[in-house]
């Protein structure tokens, strides 16, 4: 039996990277450390899966080829998600999408994209999670469920957890949450803003307005007593390091990068007072990575289409969502999520109209009627590489087992010489002519 | 009695603990296609609709109908909650006004009881 | 075998300015003249050392944020990618295989990146793997890092010097930097300090106590390089009196100021600031034990970055532009605001004359290196536009007319009429940097020496030439033809070696994990993960 320690789990943003694993031969038998969640993740067993076209079991460099056939032939294909994937296979889909002249789009246009949008507007002021531990005595979480969601945020970075200044833990910090519902995460705050659906934007606004000295006419905002908000905001404000943590309920409402905008500018507006900052509170594990990766390569953090042979940025032209409903593409490569379970029906259906390659260590919603399904090594597990934290903190994936099959990474390096090749191929037989 | 009360209310979809581990253990999974098959309501609303846990309602929006297991939730009056999920997606809001995102939270939505 | 023949050579490390000769190249390095060398003709054309920037942001955490910030800036500059290359876009903030291509086509082969946290150091590394063909070393950040002050306040010295070496060997670093020393301890209240006296609260020690201790830790270490120092009260009309009191403090040790022209501000009356360029100049020319880099501002778009937060909100504030602010757990801080730099503003243009003045007025060329402080002053595609105003006074003075008259009226620049030779160029871009950064075989031709070299077209407009070399040559490699990249080579990392010291890891130990929030185990980069290395050895400093 081998004992690892300090492994990180990779399954959401908090990236926990105090797991310790007992291997037996080439299983994980054990998860110490990690939440449900984690648990599920390390203990749900490996290789599984086969190579599929058509729904008929291959040989893998069948599938390979199948995958650079479709590729190589499509006029405006789709590489798509990434948030599952470490930065390395992040980089290689970037060269595949220049390659291909293909639209390339991470998980973020559906999650965290808007408030990336609202950082291109106003800018952001953060810290890393480490000066939540250490720092922070006042805590908001607005629009997001980490106690569901990133089962030991509270108790590694935000609650719980005691540092430098915060050696009372729990007791040196208040907690606001904001939310639709009373969420479990509602549960533990010391005030909870029950804020009406879409009336997010009402209520981070009065909140400004009263920071910046004016009066508020009227009784309530998006659902919240004029009272609430004097009281919210005299909390904010008496903050010595305050850290307001935002999720889906800003960026998937009526407003999205507009609710993420006026949060942003809470936060710069607490500034002039006091020590306050802002973090997203990313859900896949390395969907922050995607958007770092793609930054540095092409400049611009998701939505991106290299038709033109250089990156272009368009959030609601080549995203996802935009691209599948307005049946733009006739090829799709999906890498490491399932678009089939998490966009709009419409969206996940379209990609059952055209050839979709799945690239995924577990046979997925979309795998299931994907043309070509390339199984991977999953990474963090039998994979390693680097995933990015919501905090932007860069941590080593380990490999601990051994997969039969490659990682994603090398998956997209294959195709992408298969397809230079195929090019290559084209060209020379265009000049022969 | 024929006749079927039917309610408006607002559609939230979001993440869940269940629906977490569902996602780990595979989407073939019973846990995920059962998380993902339920709604939660108020208590004031299952009863307007004399609904008991584990029931079948039919929620329908502008963009699809589907059928879910209620269970009872704490919620405000008039808003339903689904764990994401290909259920919910039927019911979400695909167009995304140019920004991106589509419509996962927010939608505007019919519940009635399915006749048992 | 390759061999650049009939060149006039501009070595000055070597002693040559402008005789005709031949370089010979094998193995990628120089070697002494040999038979059979394929031949590059450069009758006519002159022949350099590849450039080498001592000061520039190209990778990592608070560049890429830059990068995310203003998609307005790259869509004016896209890049297609061609068969040899990849694409990205420009122009203030580059993408990285853009940063590498514009790079080397201006004759470079090894830049400096300025500022790395340890804890995000692995990102650094990253984004320099992708950065191709020139080489790269990375500076650590230190000047509040909280271990660095607790060890400073407890006069732990061999300890803080153990624990330097480690952060440098974890985050795979070359040198020191220091950023506002101390202020960032204040910034965590959003404050700062204001003088070399203040204190930093909550640990009770001062800028002066901060930089004499990284002073004397950078000597213990035997550093390649100077501690690498942004002055406090940077940008304020207090700033030249507080960098020429930061330069005393150093009484004879070597010591590198930054950006020096960011720091160049005298007090006056019913303006921002008067340019102080003279009196540090004065003060740099006596003292040889100061090297320095200008920070030269360039008019236009630029995003400003750095670890200087303070300065940062109070651009914010005054700007009411975009504001990214960043708190890195008990490490350092960061700032980033997009900024336009406009010739008719008072403001614009004293900085822009003050950089120009220290150009100008710093008498020894080896003491001086131009930098823009990428992308902070500008983007450092416009360094042979600074070699024109360097080169050519009536450019210099055709192009001064053009700036605020009450700016220019206040100022010396009119009556400098000193113009660069090729041979000082030669220095202040290549040999000089190379020589501060302690980097032996850049920046000269000797024999041993990389062949890292820079063909360019004479032309009496320098911009010109300087824009796009003739050849650039890589390791021996030929990888830039007529201003074209022929190849993305890779670059090498250059990291100080230093040795593993177990003791301080044991030190280090419980302090870690009660304060940050990943793992020590996870904290160090793997070296060979992410570049080829180049070790740079240091002499042992471990005495027992
Ligand atoms: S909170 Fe997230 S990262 Fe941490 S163990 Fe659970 S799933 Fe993994
Ligand atoms: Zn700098």
């Amino acid at each position: 039996m081998r004992r690892l320690e300090n492994i990180v789990c990779s399954f959401c943003g908090s990236l926990c990277d105090d797991i310790v694993l007992e291997i037996e031969g080439n299983t994980i038998s054990k998860v110490r450390g990690g939440c449900a969640i984690s648990r599920s993740k390390f203990l749900s067993p490996i290789d599984n899966e086969v190579p599929l076209v058509d729904g008929k079991e291959v040989d893998f460099s069948e599938a390979l080829d199948a995958a650079v056939e479709i590729l190589a032939k499509a006029r405006h294909p789709l590489i798509y998600g990434l948030s599952s994937a470490g930065s390395e296979a992040q980089a290689a889909a970037v060269k595949l999408g220049e390659t291909l002249g293909a639209s390339i789009d991470s998980t973020s246009s559906v999650c965290h994209g808007p408030g990336t949008v609202a950082k291109q507007l106003v800018g952001l002021s953060t810290c890393t999670l480490g000066e939540v531990k250490n720092r922070a005595d006042v805590v908001v979480f607005w629009g997001c469920n980490p106690v569901e969601a990133h089962p030991r945020h509270f108790s590694r970075y935000s609650v719980q957890a005691k540092g430098l200044n915060t050696e009372g833990g729990r007791r040196d910090r208040r907690i606001i949450v904001a939310d639709v519902r009373r969420t479990a995460t509602a549960k533990a705050a010391d005030i909870f803003l029950q804020v009406e659906p879409n009336g997010d934007f009402q209520v981070l606004t009065a909140l400004r307005a009263v920071l910046s000295g004016n009066e508020l006419r009227g009784d309530t905002f998006g659902g919240i007593s004029r009272d609430e908000i004097l009281n919210t905001s005299s909390v904010l404000q008496d903050a010595e390091y305050g850290v307001f943590f935002f999720g889906m309920g800003l960026t998937m409402t009526r407003g999205t990068h507009y609710n993420v905008q006026q949060a942003l500018s809470l936060v710069h507006d607490l500034n002039e007072k006091t020590a306050f900052t802002v973090i997203p509170m990313r859900g896949h594990g390395n969907v922050a990575g995607a958007e770092t990766v793609l930054t540095w390569q092409t400049g611009y953090p998701f939505g991106i289409n290299f038709s033109r042979g250089y990156p272009r940025y368009g959030p609601g032209e080549f995203t996802v969502t935009d691209l599948l409903c307005r049946e733009e593409v006739d090829a799709a490569l999906v890498v490491a999520s399932d678009p089939a379970a998490t966009l709009p029906a419409r969206a996940g259906e379209y990609l059952g109209k055209i050839p979709t390659i799945v690239i995924d260590p577990n046979y997925s919603a979309t795998a299931k009627f994907a043309r070509v399904f390339l199984p991977s090594a999953p990474i963090g597990v039998a994979a390693s590489g680097t995933a990015y934290r919501m905090d932007q903190v860069p941590l080593p994936l380990k490999k601990v087992i051994d997969s039969k099959y490659p990682t994603d990474c090398d998956i997209l390096l294959a195709i992408d010489k298969g397809v230079v090749e195929c090019f290559a191929y084209k060209v020379a037989l265009s000049m022969t002519h | 009695m024929a006749f079927i009360p039917e309610i408006h209310a607002i559609l939230i979809t979001g993440r869940t603990l269940r629906q977490g581990v569902g996602v780990a253990d595979g989407k073939d999974s019973d846990v995920y296609k059962k998380e993902t098959s339920l709604v939660e309501l108020s208590s004031s609303t299952m009863e307007m609709l004399g609904l008991k846990h584990g029931d079948s309602v039919e929620i329908s929006t502008d963009f699809g109908v589907g059928r879910f297991l209620c269970r009872k939730g704490d919620l405000p009056e008039g808003i339903i909650f689904i764990p994401y999920g290909p259920p919910a997606n039927r019911l979400t809001r695909d167009a995304t006004e140019g920004s991106g995102m589509p419509g996962f939270k927010g939608i505007p939505c019919k519940v009635r009881r399915r006749k048992t | 075998m390759l061999c650049i023949q009939g060149g006039s050579i501009y070595d000055p490390l070597n002693g040559k300015a402008g005789e005709v000769g031949d370089i010979y190249v094998s193995d990628g390095k120089i070697v002494p003249s040999s038979s059979g060398a394929r031949v590059i003709d450069a009758k006519g054309l002159i022949v350099m050392p590849g450039g080498v920037d001592i000061h520039s942001h190209i990778a990592g955490p608070k560049v890429n944020v830059g990068r995310v910030l203003c998609p307005e800036d790259h869509r004016t500059d896209p890049v297609p990618r061609t068969a040899t290359t990849r694409s990205g876009v420009g122009h203030v903030v580059p993408s990285t295989f853009i940063t590498g291509h514009r790079y080397a086509r201006m004759g470079y082969t090894y830049v400096t990146e300025a500022a790395a946290p340890p804890l995000e150091a692995r990102h650094v590394h990253e984004e320099l793997a992708d950065i191709p063909i020139v080489d790269k070393g990375m500076l650590v950040l230190m000047g509040s890092n909280h271990f660095v002050l607790s060890l400073i306040r407890d006069g732990e010295f061999e300890r803080l010097r153990d624990y330097v070496a480690f952060l440098i060997r974890a985050s795979g670093g070359y040198g020191i930097k220091a950023v506002n020393p101390g202020g960032g301890a204040n910034w965590r209240k959003r404050g700062n300090v204001n003088s070399l006296d203040d204190e930093a609260v909550g640990y009770g020690v001062t800028p002066r106590e901060i930089i004499d201790a990284l002073i004397d830790v950078n000597e213990a270490l035997g550093l390649p390089h100077p501690l690498h120092l942004h002055c406090n009260n940077l940008g304020q009309p207090t700033s030249g009196e507080t960098t020429l009191e930061t330069m005393a403090l150093a009484e004879g040790r070597r010591l590198h100021i930054t950006h020096m022209q960011f720091g160049a501000y005298g007090p006056k009356k019913g303006r921002p600031f008067a340019s102080s360029a003279r009196k540090l100049a004065e003060y740099v020319n006596a003292n040889p034990n100061i090297t320095m880099d200008v920070g030269q501002v360039v008019f236009g778009p630029a995003v400003t970055m750095t670890a200087d937060a303070p300065l940062q909100h109070s651009l914010h504030r005054l700007t009411k532009e975009r504001w990214v602010s960043k708190e890195v757990e008990m490490e350092t801080q960061s700032g980033i605001v997009p900024l336009n730099y406009r010739k008719r503003t008072y403001a614009g243009a004293i900085q822009w004359i003050a950089g120009l003045e220290l150009f100008l007025t710093v008498e020894n060329p080896w003491q001086i290196s131009l930098t823009t402080d990428h992308p902070n002053g500008g983007p450092f595609t416009s360094y042979p536009w600074v070699i024109k105003l360097l080169m050519d006074r009536d450019y210099r003075e055709e192009t001064a007319q053009t700036v605020s008259k009450r700016a220019l009226g206040s100022s010396e620049l009119p009556e400098l009429t000193r113009e660069y030779t090729l041979e000082e160029i030669a220095i202040i871009t290549r040999a000089g940097p190379a020589k501060t950064l302690g980097l032996a075989n850049k920046g000269h031709l000797g024999i041993g020496a990389d062949a890292d070299i820079a063909v360019y077209r004479p032309n009496s407009d320098y911009e010109a030439m300087f824009r796009e070399a003739v050849y650039v040559l890589k390791g021996g490699e030929v990888v830039v033809r007529e201003g074209e990249i022929l190849s993305e080579t890779v670059g090498k990392t250059y990291v100080a070696d230093l040795e593993e010291d177990e003791d301080i890891i044991e030190w280090l130990k419980p302090k870690f994990s009660q304060f940050y929030s990943i793992a020590l185990e996870n904290y160090p980069v793997a070296r060979d993960k992410f570049m080829p290395c180049e070790v740079v050895p240091c002499p042992p400093y471990i005495s027992d």
